[in-house]
């Protein structure tokens, strides 16, 4: 009996432990939300830090998207931290900028979880969501419901706004609609039969670019061939390729991620169907992506969100957008990766806010983020109505490249007229829509 | 001798009644006194302790290893979202819409999947949730894969939804004891021991079966409408995602499958540890698959077996003395 009451009283004390533990926080009383007038977090006596909490999907499927945000930390931080960080009147003095990583693990409920952890255990200034709507999405939700500033990067906007009106949280992302508009004006540029093959799954993007493109392109001339919906998980498109096939589709435009498209892809040269052009959208934004498809890669055309030739120079550090990707692969040794523009642009929009904070309290920051309006690694950028700082969606193609087994050209930039730098078209190599 | 043993026994239930007294007076005064960030991990802990008790009361009463009780969540959590983002609803319809729907999604399923038996059922079950995720991606009416945020959750009272939590965490550990400690929970033990000798005593399979197959899954739908409103955005791939059957088999099988107090110890060490493995990005699934592994493996029947087998601890009373 004795035991028993021992035994109980240890679990108690294990429970009340746990308690304690879950506590320890930081003590700020239990505060419900904050107000919806906007009271968010009061400044702190005093700091030591500016604290970023920056949530992405370092781990999962789209942890390709991830590969330059430490490397680009380190260059940002490096120039931002250097004569002791970022002046806070407030404070009377400089805070070094600290940034906090949680993995989303690309999984939407753990972007979440990650997020609610930083805010209201590490107690950060801002959050930061990047890479896809799995991530900013659920992030921006956190900071709308504790009224945290919040900075998403690399979200197509269309389906960020889904979550809104926001408050609180700000987004530098571009629209798919514009995206298109590039997509049909490569289409354009070569002789086809003007029918469009649809291979969109059932994900966000799946359904928002199959209605946009259902919009634009008989207004543009072509016709749709569309074999409907796919979950994601599907690994045999025999009957969506027989579809195109049948239809005699010159043009295929896919969006998928990177091993469904490569299956795909694949499985249409097994049956004998090579468009004249392919779209291998989502899927085939990196050299290690489209080099895994070897010689069916060639030619192959997808979105491109950043490139070594746009023509803009970063506000933060000694980089134009050819020497940033030339310093990637000088260290790195392999190709740069389209990502290293909005890893970038993160801390040049966040030091550009916090360089005109005079206090750290949610308000100001939030108020401050909202205000910046700067040129750097993506041109000329401020938010409008709807929280978006608008950065470029083009279309680029991949060709057999001389340093690496391929590279990318830009095709077509007519949403963004300040990139200059376009190549021609190129036709998929022994195209054959198997007539 | 006699009043001895009961005044003893009298005691150790008055010292019982004292420290569950006193550990939900410190629960409720823990909003006012504690950190966001402490209540946040508690509503985790009470979300988290309801589905393990729920997924506990049937593997590890009624013997029915479900992989698909996530089919009850996502669910749960797209009605939240119909109910409250669609039509702009009170969030307390949700809860009653979603126990509703529950009610006539179990009983449907309960048809074909009760014909099956032991690993055929819990792949029976698996393939139900899996079905309902394509079907819910494909779906219009649910706005396809592209899900909802659920604005309305922005600003919700943070405290008011941490009682809420904590009432559905002391309700389902209470109907968890009440059923355990009534005859059905003799029933239930015995059906988990040996159906056909169950079934040769009088027990009622399919009846007691499907009252508790109801009762799991009203009650994870009710838990699955608050962890969505605790989320905030759905989306049908994390919705319907095995991954909440994983974490309920976490917390069962480390506390202790087959004990009420199993469910408790393993949310707690399951939420504890997932927050602090945040800070472990990348490896963060790795570390709690070793510790799970090495847990397993030291304790075989859990944390609340292991201390039940070796020195008969049974905090709520439910097993049979002779």
């Amino acid at each position: 009996m004795k035991t028993k009451k021992l035994l109980a009283l240890i679990l108690a004390i294990v429970m009340i432990f746990s308690l304690g533990l879950a506590g320890c926080g930081g003590g700020d009383g239990g505060s419900d939300a904050p107000a919806a007038d906007g009271g968010g977090k009061a400044p702190a006596a005093d700091k030591s830090e500016i604290l970023i909490g920056y949530v992405a999907p370092f781990t999962g499927p789209l942890a390709c998207f991830t590969v330059a945000a430490k490397w680009v930390e380190e260059k940002a931080l490096e120039v931002i931290n250097a004569d002791g960080g970022i002046y806070i009147a407030a404070y009377d003095k400089k805070l070094p900028v600290r940034v906090i990583y949680g993995d989303s693990e690309s999984n939407a409920d753990v972007a979440t979880k990650v997020a609610t952890s930083l805010v209201t255990n590490d107690k950060v200034d801002i959050l930061v969501g990047a890479w896809t709507p799995e991530t900013t999405m659920p992030v921006s939700a956190v900071a709308e419901r504790y009224q945290v500033p919040a900075f998403m990067s690399n979200s197509p906007a269309d389906s960020w706004l889904g979550g809104g009106p926001y408050e609180w949280s700000f987004g530098t992302m571009f629209y798919w609609k514009k995206g298109l508009t590039d997509y049909i004006a490569t289409m354009d540029k070569i002789d086809s039969n003007k029918k469009v093959g649809f291979v969109f799954d059932s994900e966000v993007d799946g359904i928002l670019l199959s209605g946009y493109l259902t919009e634009m392109l008989p207004g543009a001339g072509y016709e749709i061939v569309d074999p409907g919906r796919f979950p994601i998980s599907t690994t045999d498109y025999t009957s969506v390729i027989t579809e195109l096939k049948n239809a005699d589709c010159d043009i295929v435009i896919a969006n998928q991620v990177t091993p469904n498209f490569t299956t795909f892809w694949q499985q249409c040269h097994q049956m004998g169907y090579v468009p004249k052009m392919v779209f291998g959208g989502k899927a085939e934004h990196f050299e290690a992506d489209i080099s895994a498809l070897g010689d069916i890669g060639e030619n192959v055309l997808c979105e491109v969100l950043w490139d070594r030739t746009f023509p803009y120079e970063s506000s933060l550090i000694d980089y134009n957008c050819d020497t940033l990707a030339q310093a990637w692969e000088d260290e790195m040794g392999t190709q740069f990766p389209m990502s290293l523009g909005y890893d970038l642009s993160i801390f040049e929009v966040l030091y550009e806010a916090l360089s005109n904070c005079e206090d750290l309290s949610n308000t100001t920051i939030r108020d401050n983020l909202k205000a910046v309006e700067y040129e750097g690694i993506y041109g000329k950028l401020s938010f409008n109505e709807d929280n978006v700082m608008e950065v470029p969606c083009v279309t680029c193609q991949w060709i057999k490249g001389d340093k690496w087994a391929f590279e990318k050209n830009v095709t077509s930039a007519v949403t963004y007229p300040t990139i200059t730098d376009i190549k021609d078209v190129e036709l998929i190599p022994g195209w054959n829509t198997g007539k | 001798m006699n009043t001895n043993l009961r005044e003893q026994t009298n005691k150790s239930k008055l010292t019982k009644i004292i420290s569950f007294i006193v550990i939900i007076a410190v629960l409720a005064i823990f909003p006012h006194v504690g950190s966001d960030y402490g209540r946040n991990i508690l509503i985790l802990i009470f979300l988290y302790m309801a589905i393990g008790h729920m997924w506990n009361l049937l593997a590890g009463y009624t013997g029915l290893v479900s992989l698909g009780m996530q089919a009850f969540i996502g669910i749960s959590g797209y009605v939240l979202a119909l109910v409250v983002q669609v039509n702009g609803l009170p969030i307390a319809l949700a809860f009653v819409v979603a126990a509703v729907i529950a009610i006539l999604f179990a009983l449907l399923i309960s048809l074909p999947i009760f014909k099956m038996k032991g690993v055929y059922f819990t792949i029976g079950t698996w393939i139900i949730a899996e079905a309902l995720y394509v079907f819910f991606v494909n779906w219009k009416f649910v706005n396809f894969g592209i899900g909802y945020n659920i604005t309305a959750a922005y600003r919700m009272n943070m405290n008011a939804f941490y009682y809420m939590c904590m009432i559905i965490g002391i309700i389902a550990t209470l109907i968890v004891v009440v059923i355990l400690r009534s005859k059905m929970g003799l029933a239930l033990m015995a059906m988990r021991d040996n159906e056909d000798a169950a079934e040769m005593r009088g027990v009622r399979l399919y009846r007691t079966k499907l009252f508790c197959f109801l009762v799991a899954s009203v009650m994870t739908a009710i838990t699955g409408v608050a962890l969505y409103l605790n989320l905030a955005t759905i989306r049908p791939g994390p919705a319907f995602s095995i991954d909440w059957t994983v974490a309920m088999c976490f917390i069962v099988i480390i506390g202790g499958i087959g004990t009420i107090e199993g469910p408790i110890i393993g949310a707690i060490i399951y939420v504890l540890l997932t927050q602090f493995l945040y800070s472990f990005p990348g490896y963060s699934n790795l570390i709690l698959g070793i510790i799970a592994v090495a847990l397993i493996l030291a304790a075989p029947k859990g944390i609340m077996g292991y201390l039940e087998d070796r020195f008969g601890f049974d905090i709520f009373g439910i097993r049979r003395r002779l």
